[in-house]
């Protein structure tokens, strides 16, 4: 899987030359973006218009959400989903030419707490008794919340914690409930705490072995209109200054 | 999806049962000339009909935390917490829904001839005998249309719970969040079974109520 995402990182990077024909005009991209992303595209955009003219529109919503109304002929250039799945099926279904799509980023699972938890295992965060609600976004749908439900069954005893758990819509909403303290932990992307500069002693990195990878994969939507500017997007998000601020900023 | 639809008819029914005496309450307060104050809390809840759910939710959400307004108030009668419980919901839906059965209600109230009310006090009868032995009885259609529409504004509550609810299976895992979770989930076929339910109770019971107002007001309506 991992290798997988590099291999079809460097096809998207034999895309580079276009940038090359566009400059002279600027067009409008409409992206749609799953909500985990939210902490970190401001910056590539920006990064992206300045280096290309091109501006980014951005519809933040749930990669099934996104990927139904594709399915439905919603007018995105580009689709930047959560996993891989949703990105297949288009593929398959003939939305996106699977030579403009590319994995961009792999999810990384922590633990948010409202408390120091900085002396504690995973466990004995779990089981803590000012832990009354953990939350994680709905394992059905959501691909953080899918990941955060293996690791639970797999490597804890989701029974004992099964009155605990409660599911929210989607990763912000789980953060959210750990913020106004009304779920004392929960499951989020790293990009989230990154983004809200969260104390080191509020989080813990779940070991990217013990869950499912969170593969994230883009495409353009081969009905685009603007083709080259979304294809530069794609390709731009797999240069090394998107991949390292990536890095910086939570994603594998 | 059974669970769903039942835990969704128990908080439509408990919360239009505490609604209705609220409202009332309300009406006899606001009954006679809007001064005001009461313009200011009339206004004030009929918000819940022009605000965004979500807006609505976030806000509960805040104040029913432990550390919120609702939350540590409840807390000192020993109610640990409202988020992610079915008393939450109740609470939830009892605002969310209140313009939906005050606003017809004190419509038809104030549609009745004042002549009727004052002949009543005229005759020594108390504000509070005049009100529910006088007007309540004339405007009997008008609170049944409040009692439906708040029983199924709530039925098809969705943004506030979604931020409130937790989607817990029997305690706040309602049908309208169920069915949210099921086009997410992409699974169309329960989703369609789901919907057309909710679709044909809603469809009966306005149906019901309209039928029963050419029986309250034949001559009106007929």
């Amino acid at each position: 899987m991992l290798r997988l995402s590099s291999m079809i990182k460097y096809k998207a990077l034999s895309f580079l030359f276009l940038f090359a024909f566009n400059n002279s005009y600027a067009e409008n991209i409409l992206v749609a973006t799953s909500s985990n992303l939210s902490f970190v595209l401001p910056y590539i955009t920006e990064q992206f218009y300045k280096e290309s003219g091109h501006t980014v529109v951005t519809s933040l919503g749930s990669t099934n959400r996104l990927y139904n109304q594709i399915k439905n002929g919603a007018p995105y250039d580009l689709f930047l989903s959560a996993n891989t799945n949703a990105i297949f099926d288009l593929i398959s279904e003939g939305y996106i030419e699977e030579m403009n799509a590319f994995i961009y980023a792999e999810g990384v699972l922590v633990l948010y707490a409202n408390f120091d938890i900085s002396n504690l295992s995973i466990e004995e965060i779990l089981i803590h008794t000012s832990v009354n609600k953990i939350a994680l976004p709905n394992p059905e749908f959501a691909p953080y919340g899918f990941a955060a439900f293996d690791y639970l069954n797999n490597h804890h005893n989701y029974d004992v914690l099964r009155n605990k758990i409660v599911f929210s819509a989607n990763v912000a909403q789980s953060f959210q409930y750990t913020q106004l303290g009304v779920a004392e932990v929960s499951f989020v992307p790293l990009s989230y705490v990154i983004g809200n500069n969260t104390s080191v002693d509020n989080y813990v990195i779940i070991n990217d072995d013990l869950y499912p990878p969170i593969a994230q994969m883009m495409g353009v939507l081969r009905n685009t209109s603007n083709k080259i500017p979304a294809l530069n997007f794609l390709t731009f998000m797999g240069t090394p200054l998107v991949q390292d601020y990536l890095v910086a900023n939570g994603y594998n | 999806m059974i669970a769903s639809l039942f835990l969704t008819l128990k908080l439509a029914f408990i919360t239009t049962l505490i609604l209705i005496p609220i409202c009332l309450s309300l009406c006899v307060w606001l009954y006679g000339p809007l001064t005001p104050i009461k313009r200011l809390v009339l206004s004030f809840l009929t918000l819940p009909l022009v605000l965004p759910p979500t807006v609505l939710g976030f806000y509960l959400l805040i104040f029913m935390s432990p550390n919120g307004f609702i939350g540590s108030l409840v807390n000192n009668i020993g109610i640990t917490s409202l988020v992610f419980t079915f008393k939450g919901l109740v609470i939830a839906s009892i605002i969310y829904s209140i313009p939906f059965v005050l606003q017809p209600m004190y419509a038809s109230l104030s549609l009745i001839d004042k002549g009727f009310y004052e002949t009543s006090r005229v005759l020594g009868k108390s504000k509070i005998f005049s009100f529910y032995m006088v007007l309540v009885p004339m405007a009997k259609y008008g609170i049944l249309t409040s009692a439906v529409l708040g029983f199924l504004h709530t039925i098809g509550e969705f943004g506030v719970i979604l931020m409130i609810g937790g989607n817990i299976p029997g305690e706040t895992g309602v049908a309208s969040v169920y069915l949210y979770d099921l086009v997410e989930s992409l699974n169309y076929d329960e989703a369609h079974q789901l919907s057309a339910i909710l679709i044909i109770t809603s469809l009966a019971f306005l149906y019901v109520l309209y039928s029963l107002s050419r029986l309250v007001s034949g001559k009106k309506h007929g």
